[in-house]
């Protein structure tokens, strides 16, 4: 696991909230920044990695369980 | 596909013309004095004759030859002083009720609210399945007591016109004052005070691409009305406060130069844009008048089946597209649009609706980008749907 910046706690949000948290820490943040969002709303999970893409956005882990989820990834250059 | 920026919400808000710009900086550095009268200095008068060259073309643009127009902070505060005003000025009156559709705007809706504190009873008028007025309804919700009648004459949501000679005729049968909100349809849709028999007329300066906060009221000879902000006389006494020159003036500027040329561009941008997505997206549904002359032009609201609208909005956003939700899930409240549901929709439509406004600043490529990105948003959003099926 790498060492993350920015801590993004959407534990107990349902959607569109971990979405728009993510999107409020990349716009925060500075490129090259490592972000770590965890979760539980299933349908945030693979929205949130959805998005990443046109955020160019480097996904370094994703996993998923039952109960909780986590992404960690670097912001891109603007 | 290169990203760019598409700003497709301008029911919302429109940028401000470089040359409105342009004129607001002169009047900042040249016209600083606070307006007044003749009798006072010279920089004071110039500010004031500033202001009434804005005036004078909102008058020509409304057809006004009798009664005010009074310059506001906006379309919100036009509404405000339209309700408030005329129900504080005829408190002590026998006419105690006011009719409102119910799509109306919240600076309307809530307005209407506040004077039930003050015996005032609120009734509201249906629409169809298309936003258009109800007017049988109209007719049985009308009687000698009702003191106003409010309609906006386009809706801000949905794009639907009214038309308000025929509400006009019914209200003035019965004595009341007539109130329209022409916030969304000022310059797009003509509007005419005398023949179309219109009391109160409120308008905005930024969504003509004009300046942010600055509006006016119209306000005819006849009405009972009084000021809801008090201060100074300014405003023909009806609304207090040390006006904004720039910001009128700019406001002036934007009437001046705006281009029904542009209104031709906006419709065809928005016709093709709904095209296009219908061809390349299955389930779309067109929330509004289907009859496109019966809206306002640079106005498209559709739902897409098993999508909420506030993930497309989001995933839009991230590929650099601004559009907007019915669905007030952005303002915490969890509510659908008002509109949609007054419109008979579902609460799974109107959370579904999106809204696409293009302004004379888009082109075709930004219709096509928009498409591409909407058909990819949209297909990936049903993949992720328990409900959806090819």
């Amino acid at each position: 696991m790498r060492d993350y910046l920015i801590f993004v706690d959407c534990s107990s949000d349902k959607c569109p909230l971990p979405f728009v948290k993510t999107r409020n820490a990349i716009l925060n943040a500075d490129p090259g920044n490592i972000i770590k969002v965890v979760g539980s709303d299933v349908r945030s999970y693979h929205e949130i990695l959805m998005a990443l893409k046109p955020w160019n956005a480097e996904v370094i882990e994703a996993t998923d369980t039952k109960e909780r989820w986590e992404i960690v990834f670097r912001v891109a250059k603007r | 596909m290169e990203k760019r920026e598409v700003y497709l919400d301008n029911n919302s808000s429109t940028r401000v013309d470089d040359r409105v710009i342009t004129h607001m900086n002169k009047i900042f550095s040249e016209l600083y004095a606070i307006a007044s009268s003749q009798f006072s200095h010279t920089p004071g008068i110039l500010a004031k004759e500033e202001i009434e060259k804005a005036r004078d073309k909102v008058i020509k643009k409304i057809g006004q030859d009798r009664g005010h127009v009074v310059f506001t902070s906006g379309a919100t505060e036009s509404n405000n002083l339209a309700l408030k005003g005329v129900g504080f000025a005829n408190l002590d009156g026998k006419r105690k009720k006011i009719l409102i559709s119910k799509i109306e705007h919240f600076s309307v809706l809530h307005s209407a609210n506040f004077l039930k504190r003050f015996g005032f009873q609120i009734d509201y008028i249906n629409v169809d399945g298309e936003g258009f007025l109800d007017i049988d309804h109209l007719s049985s919700l009308i009687d000698d007591n009702t003191l106003l009648v409010s309609v906006m004459h386009a809706n801000n949501e949905v794009g639907t016109v009214q038309n308000i000679k025929d509400i006009s005729e019914i209200v003035h049968k019965y004595g009341a004052y007539f109130h329209v909100d022409a916030a969304s349809s000022f310059l797009q849709i003509p509007i005419n005070v005398k023949t179309q028999d219109i009391d109160l007329l409120s308008i905005s300066s930024h969504k003509i691409y004009g300046p942010k906060g600055v509006g006016a009221l119209y306000v005819g000879d006849e009405v009972k009305i009084e000021k809801i902000i008090d201060g100074g006389y300014q405003e023909y006494n009806l609304r207090g406060g040390t006006e904004n020159v720039p910001s009128i003036s700019g406001f002036g500027k934007a009437i001046e130069i705006y281009d029904r040329e542009d209104l031709i561009k906006t419709r065809n941008l928005r016709d093709y844009l709904y095209k296009r997505l219908t061809e390349e997206i299955d389930g779309v549904l067109l929330n509004g008048p289907s009859d496109f002359e019966k809206r306002i032009s640079n106005n498209l609201n559709v739902s897409f089946e098993y999508v909420e609208g506030e993930s497309v909005v989001l995933h839009l956003d991230t590929r650099g597209i601004a559009v907007i939700t019915g669905s007030a899930c952005f303002s915490r409240s969890l509510e659908a649009s008002h509109v949609l549901l007054a419109m008979g929709f579902s609460h799974e439509r109107a959370h579904g609706s999106i809204r696409f406004s293009p302004s004379k600043y888009n082109n075709v490529e930004d219709m096509d980008y928009t498409v591409f990105h909407v058909r990819e948003v949209v297909d990936k959003l049903r993949e992720l749907s328990p409900l959806y099926t090819k």
